[in-house]
């Protein structure tokens, strides 16, 4: 049996900062895990094309900056990585979003079970965290088969040689 | 409500009348920050960043709240990008605390970690991006001046915001002067005479307009001394104390003119 526990953002984006009431629609989430000092993983899951399907009457420049959502965040993440240690890394990813694209809320989940191997490993803290995904981010599940597909997340989860354990 | 009409509002009248409190959309402002909060008032349509929201050992030498009211009334005067802020006070569970507010701007605004990086793609956001970044070149100039700390390449206190509806007005807005004006009391005992080139971010050095820096020079040098007695006096004791404010009005008054000599070198090399 294995514990793994990991820490991870919600990141969404505000149309109208400057509207007190003016609400935030979430758009992905991005965390790390570990489970021995050494070992990590990390992992980002969006939608396709955020800023295609974040249902809000978006100008082109939010349009352009939340498509490329995926490759940010991974610069981001491999840039945290270096930076600072795995129980810094969700606090790091908030300082980086702010503003009208920002970190709207951090979490910590804990998952025990007990894989054949690597693979089956990986394969579940996908799973992991596509359920995460449909919790914070697919808040309303589309009835019609052509937005059940589009719901599909965008996820990109690697490992990486960590430098502490989350405890 | 427009950004013009608050602020000039807000530059005659240094304390809110209003009651703040915090939004219930913190939009970014997460679990566990003590240093600000997004916050409205009844009768006010607009959103503001109010800070400081829990005191520092050091608050009554700090006086983060007025170094952010300074900043923005002598910016105002001066035409440049730095929010308006007013003084308020914050109840806290354990007393109240000299605060400010300070208006959020545009509707929507980009952090600096995110414009860094985007500016040299060829997106519709960099290209955007490109036009406004000659137009803070006064700002290395002001910052200089007051003894900024806190921009350089800081990832969130430098933002790129705009109007979806008014993108030619978009603009770099220069956020966080709480770490400004000697507040490590390094103005003390004529500390303040020492003036060196504020940190600026390494990508508005790049694109930096010789002209508009040597101009916003000019400015401060010939700013009176009367608006910065007038600007920095005007702070109630609640958030400046008298010996603070005649610290501030000395190294202000007197870094005036030492701007260019700290910039001297920037001004020769860089080319427009």
């Amino acid at each position: 049996m294995i514990r793994i526990i990991y820490r991870y953002a919600v990141l969404s984006f505000c149309k109208d900062l400057t509207d007190p009431r003016g609400e935030s629609v979430p758009v992905g989430i991005a965390g790390v895990g570990t489970h021995s000092p050494t070992w990590g993983f990390w992992c980002y899951t969006t939608k396709q094309q955020p800023g295609d399907q974040s249902g809000l009457d978006l100008d082109a420049i939010s349009k352009s900056v939340l498509n490329d959502l995926p490759s940010l965040l991974e610069r981001q993440i491999l840039q945290g990585i270096e930076a600072v240690s795995p129980k810094e890394f969700v606090s790091w990813l908030h300082e980086r979003f702010r503003n009208s694209l920002h970190v709207s809320s951090i979490h910590k989940g804990i998952l025990e079970f007990d894989p054949r191997d690597g693979s089956e490993l990986m394969s579940r803290l996908v799973r992991e965290f596509t359920e995460l995904y449909k919790r914070h981010v697919i808040v309303q599940p589309a009835s019609d088969e052509e937005g059940v597909f589009s719901e599909a997340p965008n996820i990109e989860l690697r490992q990486f040689a960590a430098s502490e354990a989350l405890v | 409500v427009t950004n013009d009409e608050i602020a000039k509002d807000w530059r005659s009248r240094p304390i809110s009348p209003l009651s703040w409190k915090p939004c219930q959309n913190q939009a970014g402002v997460v679990e566990s920050e003590a240093r600000g909060c997004y916050a409205e008032a009844d009768g006010f349509p607009r959103r503001v960043y109010m800070k400081p929201i829990e005191a520092l050992r050091d608050e009554a030498t700090h006086a983060r709240a007025a170094r952010e009211k300074i900043a923005a009334d002598l910016a105002f005067d001066l035409g440049l990008p730095v929010p308006p802020v007013q003084l308020t006070m914050y109840q806290m569970t354990k007393g109240m605390i000299p605060a400010g507010v300070s208006l959020v701007m545009y509707p929507v605004q980009w952090s600096w970690d995110q414009v860094k990086t985007a500016e040299v793609k060829p997106t519709v956001h960099g290209a955007a991006l490109a036009k406004v970044l000659g137009a803070c070149s006064p700002m290395l100039a002001f910052d200089t001046w007051v003894k900024q700390t806190d921009h350089h390449d800081h990832p969130h206190n430098i933002i790129w915001g705009y109007d979806p509806e008014d993108l030619p007005d978009s603009r770099v807005v220069f956020l966080d002067y709480a770490n400004s004006m000697g507040y490590d009391k390094s103005w003390r005992t004529g500390g303040w005479a020492h003036v060196v080139e504020a940190l600026f971010p390494p990508l508005l050095l790049k694109y930096l307009d010789k002209k508009a820096l040597a101009g916003a020079v000019r400015s401060i040098a010939e700013y009176p001394e009367a608006s910065i007695r007038e600007i920095v006096t005007r702070n109630p004791e609640s958030h400046l104390s008298k010996e603070q404010q005649d610290l501030i009005l000395e190294g202000l008054v007197g870094r005036r003119k030492l701007v260019e000599g700290a910039l001297a070198g920037r001004l020769e090399k860089t080319t427009t």
